[in-house]
C-alpha cells in the first residue's frame, strides 16, 4: 500500500527517501536513512522492528545486499514483504515478494531504487523511474518529491493516499537535513510539497543546504 | 524558540512517552533519543541532541538519570534543556546556563514537564495538571490532553508536535505521530491520534502477521464502527 523513491547521490553521498501510504504515519513504520551509513525501507506489511534490525546491520557495516539476505532469512513472512537497501557505498538491493499486494513491483536504477505495491499499474512504478532519472541535475530532496509526485499523478494508490514522508541525510552530518512527515492527510503528497516549498523559501540557509547536492 | 514537552510514565502498564509542541517547524528525530526498554532522552531549547545515535547507544547500555546526560552533553550544552526518564519513570533534566532564565522545568510522581523560550511558568503548570489528575487513562491520551493544555496555556505559535509512547514489550515506538510545519500542530495531532489510537495495536500485529484481515474488518471484531 506503498510507494517509495530511494537513492544516493554519487557526488556528495547524501541518502534519502521519499515515500507515500494508504497506510498513516508511514514515516514512523516504513524507513531508516542513517546519514553516511544506509537507507533501507521495510514495505508492504510495514515490519518496524525488521527495520531496526536491517539498519542495525548497516551500521555494523553490512553491504545492501547482506543486509536484504539477513532481513528474508529472519522474516516469517518473506514473500510478504518489499524491502529496498542502499548502502553507503552506493550497493543496492531490493525484493518483491510473490505474496505482495498487486500491482507490486521494483526497479533498481543508477543509485536509486523505485518500489511499489498496491499501486494502480506499472505505469506507477515507471513514473517514478522515468522522473528520478529525468531530474539529474536537481537537488537530490528535489528529484526524490518529483518521483512520488509522478507515481501519485500516474494513478497512485489503489485506494488512495494518507501519509507521506520525505527524507535525507548528508554523510557528514548524524542529524537529518531533510526530516518531513505527513502522517495522516487527505492528501499527503501534496501537503509535502506544501512543507518543502514552504521551509525552501522561509529558511535560505537551509535552502542553500538542500540544493548542494 | 518556544518548546513545551511533558515525559510520562504509566506504572500499571510500565510504558513511558513524550509530546512535545515546537517553533520549530521539525526534526524531532535530531531531538529525541530512545530505547523502548531502557529510557527515552529529549531536548529542547536552541540545540538539538549533539548525536541522537551515541544517546540512544548510552540508553542501550544502561546509562540513565544524571550520568546519562552528563555523558550525552557536549558540545551546545548551555543552550540546551535536555530531559531524561528510565524505564521505571525515573528523571533527571539538565538546562543549559544560556536559557536558564527562559526555561522552567517541574516534576510530579511520574512526570516531568519543561517549558523553554516564550512559554511560562504556567504552561508547565498545566502540562502537569492533567497528568496528575488523569492517571487512569492511557498513557498515549493522557500526554496528548498535557500538550493540548499546555499548549492553550501559553498561547505561543507552534509549527510542530509529535507523541511517541514506548512499551518495554515492543522494540519500536508503539505510538509515534509526528505533525511538520503546520499553522496548528497540536490540533492536528490530536486528529492524527484520534484516528491512530485504535489501531497501533492493529499495525503492531500486521508487521509480525501479514495475513491477518485488512484494518475495517479487524476493527469490527474490536467492536468498534467506523467509516473510514
Amino acid at each position: 500500500m506503498t510507494f517509495t523513491v530511494m537513492a544516493r547521490c554519487e557526488r556528495s553521498g547524501r541518502l534519502g527517501m521519499c515515500t507515500t501510504s494508504f497506510s498513516p504515519i508511514a514515516g514512523s513504520r516504513v524507513p531508516a536513512i542513517i546519514p553516511g551509513v544506509g537507507a533501507l525501507a521495510v514495505m508492504s506489511f510495514a515490519a518496524p522492528a525488521m527495520v531496526m534490525f536491517g539498519g542495525r546491520r548497516l551500521l555494523d557495516g553490512r553491504d545492501a545486499g547482506d543486509v536484504l539476505d539477513e532481513l528474508r532469512a529472519n522474516d516469517p513472512y518473506p514473500e510478504h514483504r518489499q524491502i529496498g537497501v542502499i548502502d553507503a557505498r552506493g550497493n543496492l538491493a531490493a525484493n518483491t515478494g510473490a505474496a505482495a499486494v498487486p500491482y507490486a513491483e521494483h526497479r533498481c536504477g543508477d543509485q536509486f531504487i523505485v518500489l511499489g505495491n498496491v499501486v494502480a499499474s506499472s505505469a506507477v512504478i515507471a513514473a517514478m523511474y522515468e522522473t528520478f532519472e529525468a531530474t539529474a541535475g536537481e537537488p537530490l530532496a528535489q528529484r526524490l518529491l518529483r518521483g512520488i509526485e509522478a507515481g501519485r499523478d500516474a494513478g497512485g494508490q489503489l485506494d488512495g493516499q494518507r501519509s507521506a514522508f520525505l527524507k535525507l541525510g548528508m554523510p557528514q552530518q548524524e542529524a537529518l537535513l531533510v526530516d518531513f512527515r505527513v502522517d495522516y492527510h487527505q492528501e499527503p503528497v501534496g501537503a509535502l510539497r506544501g512543507i518543502f516549498d514552504r521551509v525552501l523559501e522561509a529558511d535560505p540557509q537551509w535552502a542553500r543546504e538542500v540544493r548542494a547536492a | 524558540m518556544t518548546d513545551i514537552c511533558i515525559l510520562g510514565y504509566c506504572p500499571a502498564t510500565k510504558q513511558f512517552g513524550v509530546a512535545a509542541a515546537s517553533a520549530a517547524i521539525g526534526g524531532s528525530g535530531a531531538r529525541l533519543a530512545a530505547c523502548a526498554w531502557r529510557g527515552i532522552v529529549y531536548s529542547q531549547g536552541a540545540a538539538a541532541l549533539p548525536s541522537p545515535r551515541r544517546a540512544a547507544r548510552l540508553l542501550e547500555d544502561g546509562w540513565r538519570g544524571k550520568a546519562l546526560l552528563d555523558a550525552i552533553d557536549t558540545g551546545d550544552a548551555a543552550r540546551r534543556l535536555v530531559l531524561t526518564m528510565d524505564a521505571q519513570g525515573r528523571v533527571a533534566d539538565s538546562v543549559g546556563a544560556e536559557i536558564q532564565k527562559s526555561s522552567y522545568v517541574r516534576r510530579s510522581a511520574g512526570a516531568i514537564a519543561a517549558s523553554s523560550g516564550h512559554a511560562s511558568a504556567a504552561a508547565v503548570a498545566a502540562l502537569l495538571e492533567h497528568f496528575d489528575s488523569q492517571a487512569a487513562e492511557p498513557l498515549a491520551e493522557r500526554l496528548m490532553r498535557c500538550i493540548e493544555q499546555g499548549g492553550q496555556a501559553c498561547q505561543a505559535d507552534f509549527n510542530s508536535a509529535f507523541l511517541r509512547v514506548y512499551d518495554p514489550a515492543i522494540e519500536y515506538a508503539y505510538t509515534d505521530v509526528t505533525v511538520d510545519c503546520h499553522q496548528a500542530p497540536v490540533s492536528e495531532l490530536r486528529k492524527a491520534h484520534d484516528w491512530l489510537s485504535p489501531l497501533y495495536a492493529y499495525y503492531a500485529l500486521r508487521g509480525q502477521d501479514p495475513t491477518i484481515e485488512r484494518y475495517p474488518q479487524w476493527l469490527a471484531k474490536q467492536g468498534i464502527a467506523r467509516s473510514n
